[in-house]
């Protein structure tokens, strides 16, 4: 039997239409879900396997929506939740391991349950995905520090390893409602707006006009002194622990905050 | 220099209330807002509580801040330590002489206070570029508690209702301050503690003259009455203002009196189950006075005495385990080498190996290796399947302290030996990667072990097999 690979773009919407793409072949050809996989496009070559035939699938907005949908109503949003935190991871077999896990779900008895099915490598694999991109998460929200710029607005830049950017904006629009902030993915030249008292948004493919960056207000480098001291003062000497500081606060992270600035 | 607190002048400032003005005589003022939080952070260090958990709370839309249950850390200090809060004193002015304390009125040290608005300046401009979580405010006493806490009050006051900072704030209560302003600030903050400074009364006499542990007990007291009064409250009319909504917690000092582990963790126990606190916090006493009452501490600080304790507090909250389980009068201390919660399996042998696809959860929580997320997920797991030593890895089970323990499906994971001795060293070779082999010599199994001339790392960690002999060389 020859199997049909889908090779999807790399978005959760990508990822979503190739899960359609997939499950409209695997009823079609009659042969089934094993007759289907999916791949991530992520612009390298990946290795052809023999007897796999490859079709793109372009991101298509209905297609993906009608999965949501589907992911929502039938496994509940828990697990849609999870899904979407694995698909915002970078490995390659993102796609591979939630669509299979959508399968899994949607043959069960108990759908919402599917997460607990750890004796499934798929979904096992899925759950590690999500924790991954969650500690991410978490990690961001804890470590992303803004500057004010001249003009007002906050900048924070960032450079995450999984796709995490739009999982920020819930939390720091909720909690500064009254500031304009951006926040820049460096590694994926994309960008989340915030703008007083409104929503959020996310934008693509987007520069970051750095000789406006480097513009700071008046009041900023001093913020920043004060908590480098701060953070210098706290620590007491006769506990000093590097190992331990740096276990939990990696190296990867500590290039955007001040209190880790050399001066 | 050495400034005093300066007790006669404005006295009538007290008497309103809510309008208390920044006291002018303690002398600050001249110093810059840098140096001021130079001082007042580094006399606030040795304060351990840095959380900013147990509350969820998301924003009015109208000021700064929101506050997640878990609680964020922001920052790790070159101790390990996580920075979530602004921890500052009010003030490092005291009028108490504790011998344990760096601030205490005899020691020479330089005294500043900050304004209301700095510290509010402070957190908010903190905040907004997601430096903290929020603020921890605590004071040395100026005049008397009362006045001490009212002036913390008006700051917190100006912060929520000026500033609309909705961030986490943590206060300390300040024994013997007017339980009426207690119950005021109470409502404006997330989080109150009083520190018990001292795990027994005993010690408190002899180290805080100036305290005593009525005086603590009783606004602790107050706040847990107020938090379950504010829970009914809420439960009827939904918008009643909330009471110290993250719960109370409190610190205590180990290694600056005598006591054992057994009488800590004891209180401990006590503290959440008769005062319902959140935490107790415990800190390794750090030497920062010269006082004759004090012991030397020729190693540094207890830390790892300080670990075990913390250990045990997480197996008394989460594990269900009493303090009389772990430790007992006979055993008054925790060993040295192992966690508590392996020392207590190893104790009880006859309950092991577990049957991990059988098990009641709570006997899975006993598990070392087993925490509380994997033993969720190994009860949900198990619904939909058998479980094998895989898919425990997959759910984050630490086999490599686990497989003594546990079996699937009524195998073990290596050929082991359900022994205390034999497993206590395999437990100790961390470093040992390879799976775990029965001893053997001309493939003989044997049960003795080399006699180590380091017999008092032994002893003082590991419990002598059977009979007593540290060398048995039966076969």
């Amino acid at each position: 039997m020859e199997i049909v690979v889908f090779v999807c773009e790399e978005s959760i919407e990508g990822i979503l239409t190739g899960v359609y793409d997939a499950w409209v072949e695997a009823l079609s050809s009659g042969l089934g879900h094993a007759h289907c996989r999916l791949a991530v496009n992520n612009g390298n070559d990946y290795n052809l396997e023999l007897f796999c035939s490859y079709r793109d699938t372009p991101a298509d907005t209905v297609k993906a929506g009608k999965v949501i949908r589907t992911l929502r109503k039938r496994l509940g949003e828990e697990v849609y939740e999870c899904l979407c935190y694995a698909m915002a991871s970078r490995e390659p077999d993102r796609a591979e391991a939630v669509y299979r896990t959508i399968v899994a779900g949607l043959s069960m008895e108990q759908r919402y349950r599917v997460l607990d099915k750890v004796t499934d490598p798929h979904v096992a694999r899925c759950f590690e995905l999500k924790r991954n991109v969650g500690g991410e998460i978490h990690r961001e929200l804890e470590f992303l520090r803004f500057k004010e710029l001249e003009n007002g607005v906050l900048l924070a830049k960032i450079h995450p390893k999984n796709d995490v950017l739009m999982y920020l904006g819930p939390h720091f629009s909720d909690r500064l409602p009254s500031e304009n902030f951006l926040i820049y993915d460096t590694n994926r030249r994309k960008a989340l707006f915030h703008e007083r008292e409104k929503d959020w948004y996310m934008m693509d493919a987007l520069e970051l006009d750095e000789e406006m960056a480097g513009r700071i207000s008046t009041e900023e480098e001093y913020y920043q002194d004060l908590f480098r001291m701060f953070c210098r003062t706290i620590a007491i000497e006769s506990r000093e622990n590097r190992a331990l500081q740096r276990q939990f606060l990696p190296l990867y992270f500590r290039d955007v905050m001040p209190e880790f600035a050399k001066k | 220099m050495f400034y005093h607190v300066s007790m006669s002048t404005e006295k009538k400032e007290l008497s309103e209330k809510n309008t208390v003005k920044y006291p002018a005589a303690v002398g600050a003022g001249q110093l810059s807002v840098m140096e001021k939080l130079r001082i007042l952070t580094d006399a606030a260090k040795y304060d351990v509580a840095c959380t900013s958990s147990g509350v969820e709370r998301k924003g009015s839309g109208k000021g700064m801040g929101n506050t997640k249950f878990a609680g964020i850390c922001h920052s790790f200090s070159a101790d390990g330590r996580c920075i979530s809060l602004l921890k500052i004193l009010f003030t490092n002015y005291c009028i108490y002489d504790c011998r344990y304390c760096i601030n205490r009125k005899s020691n020479d040290v330089e005294r500043t206070a900050f304004t209301p608005e700095e510290i509010c300046e402070l957190t908010m401009n903190f905040y907004k570029r997601n430096y903290i979580e929020g603020l921890f405010l605590s004071s040395g006493i100026i005049r008397d508690p009362s006045y001490t806490m009212e002036l913390i009050c008006a700051a917190i006051s100006r912060l929520r209702r000026v500033y609309r900072f909705e961030g986490y704030i943590h206060v300390k209560a300040i024994p013997g301050a007017d339980p009426e302003i207690i119950y005021r600030l109470g409502l404006l903050v997330d989080r109150m503690s009083v520190n018990l400074e001292l795990p027994t009364a005993e010690g408190l006499r002899n180290l805080a003259p100036n305290k005593n542990r009525s005086m603590i007990l009783k606004p602790m007291r107050q706040i847990q009455n107020g938090i379950v009064n504010s829970k009914e409250e809420v439960a009827i009319y939904r918008n009643a203002p909330q009471f110290v909504p993250a719960g109370q917690s409190t610190q205590m000092i180990i290694g600056a009196t005598p006591e054992n582990d057994y009488q800590i963790v004891s209180v401990a126990e006590a503290l959440y189950q008769k005062f319902g606190l959140k935490r107790v916090f415990y800190s390794a006493f750090v030497r920062v006075n010269e006082d004759r009452m004090l012991p030397a501490l020729p190693g540094g600080p207890p830390l790892l005495r300080e670990h075990r304790l913390y250990q045990a507090d997480f197996l008394l909250r989460y594990y269900g385990f009493g303090a009389g389980e772990l430790l007992s009068e006979d055993r008054p201390n925790f060993n040295v080498l192992l966690d508590p919660k392996c020392d207590w399996a190893l104790r009880h042998l006859e309950l092991f190996p577990m049957e991990v696809n059988r098990a009641p959860y709570e006997m899975l929580l006993r598990v070392p290796g087993i925490g509380v997320k994997s033993a969720k997920r190994i009860v949900k797991g198990r619904r939909l399947g058998n479980l094998q030593f895989d898919d425990l890895k997959k759910i984050g089970v630490v086999l490599k302290r686990a497989l003594y323990f546990i079996c699937c499906n009524g195998k073990m994971m290596y050929r082991t030996k359900i022994d205390e001795d034999y497993i206590t060293r395999n437990l100790l070779d961390t470093e040992n990667k390879r799976p775990p082999q029965p001893d053997l010599i001309d493939g003989r199994e044997v049960t003795y072990r080399q006699l180590s001339l380091f017999d008092d790392v032994t002893a003082a960690g590991m419990v002598p097999p059977p009979g007593g002999q540290i060398c048995a060389g039966a076969r």
